[in-house]
């Protein structure tokens, strides 16, 4: 029975609770809703898989974000995989390459901060949606990816500028940026 | 203005969301600013709060939920592992042959254990020769019974009136053996109850008497001395000691019987 069972009860909390936070941070991610629910499935199936082990020391939130960003970061080497093995078929057969997608027919199909964020470099982006959508301060941020503070706030810096840029606002000199010498 | 390490500090505090109680911290702190400093911080705030605002608007498909819920449905989940182990039948006949050898250790090392008696022996050589001695000595030196009777009950009554500390049986050692008659005597130190037999010409001697005043011990062997110093003209004395059936080391009796001359018998325990 699943209201006997205290697992399924669980889970089916942790859905209720962080699936949309989650599927925010994988949409963000990711930049396609089809990959962010894939990602989401498989985020929760390794969890229901794995429930009895959750010892995550952020509890249960923490941990499957964990787990979302393991899946997100196989899903990227399976899309690199694929994607050299397309471009070596696509020269043995000798077809001329594919056109590109213009940056306005992208910004076309997606919202223009999703626009924006697929100009980040992974790191970098990764970093800004642990703190602006995982919730996570920049010390926590920090201790998750086992970077300095200092390289977390770079980051940080880094895709405010950028953002700014992609998003036609005026660029204002961030005060974080200002002095020199700051580790990245 | 404060250096690198308090615009680090201030940059971490600056992408804190709005209701944070440090962040309110960081609103009194940039109050206390010059002007553009104040106008650079608040510009980074409001960054900050548009940047919670438009990357959290993210529309979540309706169905989504509902399809995470049925994954426990369609995917077994990964058992731990006691419960992997419970699970699995061979994994029960180990467990249960883990607990029949725990028990048995358990039984083998707290278990109360029957100390095992030691062997019974037969008695000490020079006890059983003391016991003889006193047996012969007597048959030598008795000249008559003190109770002529075969009536069995009429010779332990006679007994029993003597209150000997010894229970009385006055039953016969063989059953080809015929009651001659009975008595009471001296034997070493304690008080002693013979009864004489008879059977194809021979006699026999059975002393009744507490072994404990003899340090017989409460159980051993038949023995048989033979208590050559004391017999005479080449007669010996076969005397058979064995425990009494009494309570334990009550008493202890002796069987004085020469199978060789009937003669001595006839002579001497008349």
């Amino acid at each position: 029975m699943a209201e006997a069972d205290p697992h399924r009860a669980k889970y089916e909390q942790w859905v209720r609770i962080y699936a949309p936070a989650l599927y925010r941070y994988a949409y963000r991610l990711a930049g396609k809703r089809h990959i962010a629910e894939d990602l989401l499935q498989e985020t929760f199936v390794e969890a229901w898989r794995s429930i009895e082990r959750q010892t995550h020391a952020q509890g249960a939130r923490g941990w499957l974000f964990q787990i979302l960003r393991r899946r997100y970061s196989h899903f990227l080497r399976d899309t690199r995989s694929q994607r050299q093995t397309r471009s070596l078929d696509q020269r043995q057969d000798d077809h001329p390459p594919a056109a590109l997608p213009l940056p306005l027919q992208r910004l076309a199909d997606q919202d223009a901060m999703q626009a924006a964020l697929a100009l980040l470099n992974p790191s970098i982006r990764q970093t800004l949606l642990m703190v602006f959508v995982e919730g996570l301060t920049c010390r926590e941020t920090a201790a998750t990816l086992q970077i300095p503070i200092g390289t977390v706030l770079s980051r940080l810096d880094s895709a405010r500028r950028s953002l700014r840029q992609a998003l036609g606002e005026a660029a204002p000199s961030s005060p974080a940026s200002k002095p020199k010498g700051a580790r990245i | 203005m404060t250096g690198w390490n308090g615009e680090s500090e201030l940059a971490e505090l600056a992408h804190l969301p709005v209701g944070h109680p440090a962040r309110t911290e960081l609103v009194t702190r940039i109050g206390r600013m010059d002007p553009i400093g104040q106008e650079r911080w608040r510009r980074m705030l409001r960054e900050t709060d548009l940047l919670y605002q438009q990357l959290g608007e993210v529309e979540i498909p309706i169905e989504l939920e509902e399809r995470l819920l049925q994954i426990p449905a369609t995917r077994p989940r990964r058992q731990g592992g006691l419960e992997r182990m419970l699970t699995r039948p061979m994994a029960w006949t180990a467990l249960a042959a883990c607990l029949l050898i725990a028990v048995g250790i358990l039984a083998y090392l707290e278990w109360p254990r029957t100390v095992a008696p030691p062997p019974l022996a037969t008695l000490d050589p020079v006890l059983a020769e003391k016991i003889a001695a006193l047996a012969v000595q007597h048959c030598q030196g008795q000249a008559s019974l003190e109770i002529s009777s075969s009536d069995a009950g009429k010779v332990r009554a006679v007994l029993a009136s003597e209150h000997l500390p010894v229970s009385v049986t006055v039953s016969p050692p063989r059953e080809t053996l015929m009651l001659r008659g009975g008595g009471t005597c001296e034997f070493g130190p304690a008080r002693a109850a013979y009864t004489s037999w008879q059977a194809a010409g021979l006699n026999f001697t059975l002393f009744q008497f507490n072994g404990a005043s003899l340090c017989v011990p409460e159980k051993f062997l038949t023995t048989t001395a033979i208590p050559a110093a004391l017999g005479a003209k080449g007669i010996h004395y076969h005397v058979v000691i064995w425990p009494g059936h009494g309570q334990e080391g009550d008493w202890a009796m002796v069987l004085e019987n020469d199978a060789a001359l009937s003669a001595f018998m006839a002579r001497n325990c008349r």
